[in-house]
């Protein structure tokens, strides 16, 4: 039997991810231009820290430049 | 099938065990008004609440509540409401939670997600009361549907039972839409406030409220939104409404503001509040700041709230009379 470990969240270790699951599902919580900025925020966390700090705000995405 | 731990997925098979969208943060929730049961479990889209006062009972800190857009979302007339029994009141418990609005309309994403106060009357409180720090809202509509609690408002911020005073502690508030009835910041501090709009009606209605209670606070941020009158002959006394505490540097910026009366106030500071309002536009023709209660539009009881004068421009374009 096969066993694959896929983290402990299928819709979405990071907003990002669950944004693009829920475009697939209901809609969107944020225009593309957020979506673009929150991957530049996430990857930029994960540079320093190793992974994203979690669950981003928009009202945070949209200071990002 | 083997039996394995949350996390694991056997091939080709569903989630064993627990929630199918756990994360290492957070719960997900998920409401669907039209096709939601409170019966179900909630984590899943297809097993959506229907209810918000259902799921802040189940959510918890640092969880995520998405709700799904109602109806028909083309226009601004098409909302579709969703009608909760009563007040929905977040506990202290719940730190951090976010309750965000999904929509299929990108542009202006809190279009279908409409919350508003139980149809029949006489009931007391606001559409959301939040006593938990670190609130997030996004993309959500609140109504005091014809002014049923006008005296309330439509989502209260409040910090006072407790203690430390830290209910409602840096809430964060995003791409929300006011109606009829104000936001009350009743405590907490360090909050941001962006890309909102304001409806107020009804000459008792202000669009954003702020009191310190009985403990100091501040480090409010107001930005880019805008406050509007629901109806040009119902106009609101006051837009912004500071009632005389010790609120330490709030920020207004890039506010735009519709029509008030003659006797009316854009923005009003009582004593000892502090902050910087700067980057708006007034539609009054003439209209000054200062500390004339009776006379300024823009009021600060003791000056303690400073305006950038340079960017206070009225409907004509030019600076306010300084």
């Amino acid at each position: 039997m096969e066993i694959i470990i896929r983290g402990s969240n299928s819709f979405g270790k990071t907003r990002s991810e669950q944004e693009e699951n829920m475009r697939k599902e209901w809609g969107s919580t944020m225009p593309d231009e957020h979506l673009d900025k929150l991957k530049h925020l996430e990857r930029k966390q994960k540079e320093a820290r190793g992974r994203p700090d979690g669950f981003a705000r928009q009202v945070d995405i949209g200071k990002v430049e | 099938m083997s039996v394995t731990p949350d996390g694991l997925y056997q091939f080709g098979g569903e989630p064993v065990g627990g929630a199918r969208y756990s994360s290492p943060w957070a719960t997900h929730y998920f409401i669907d008004n039209t096709n939601g049961s409170d019966a179900r479990t909630g984590k899943s889209p297809d097993r959506a609440f229907k209810t918000l006062t259902y799921a802040v009972t189940q959510a918890g800190t640092d969880d995520v509540i998405y709700v799904r857009g109602q109806g028909a979302e083309t226009d601004a007339s098409d909302y579709s409401y969703i009608t909760e029994a009563d007040q929905v009141t977040v506990p202290y418990a719940s730190v951090n939670l976010s309750i965000i609005g999904v929509t299929s309309h990108r542009r202006n994403p809190y279009m279908g997600v409409w919350f508003q106060h139980g149809a029949t009357g006489g009931q007391t409180g606001y559409v959301l009361l939040n006593y938990a720090p670190g609130l997030t809202l996004e993309n959500l509509g609140f109504s005091a549907k014809d002014n049923i609690r006008a005296s309330y408002g439509a989502v209260s911020m409040y910090g006072g039972p407790y203690a430390t005073y830290a209910g409602s502690v840096g809430f964060s508030i995003h791409n929300c839409f006011f109606r009829d009835g104000q936001l009350n910041v009743w405590g907490g501090y360090d909050s941001c406030t962006s890309g909102c709009t304001f409806k107020a009606s009804g000459s008792a209605n202000t669009g954003w409220w702020s009191t310190s209670n009985t403990y100091p606070t501040g480090g409010h941020q107001v930005i880019n939104s805008h406050f509007g009158e629901m109806f040009a002959d119902n106009q609101p006394l006051r837009y912004i409404y500071a009632v005389a505490g010790a609120q330490k540097d709030m920020l207004f910026q890039n506010l735009t503001f519709g029509l008030i009366p003659a006797d009316g106030h854009y923005m009003w500071f009582g004593g000892a509040n502090t902050g910087l309002v700067c980057d708006c536009r007034f539609q009054n023709a003439s209209m000054t700041y200062g500390t004339d209660d009776a006379a300024d539009e823009l009021y600060s009881a003791d000056g303690g709230v400073q305006y950038n004068l340079d960017s206070l421009k009225d409907t004509t374009g030019v600076l306010i009379d300084t």
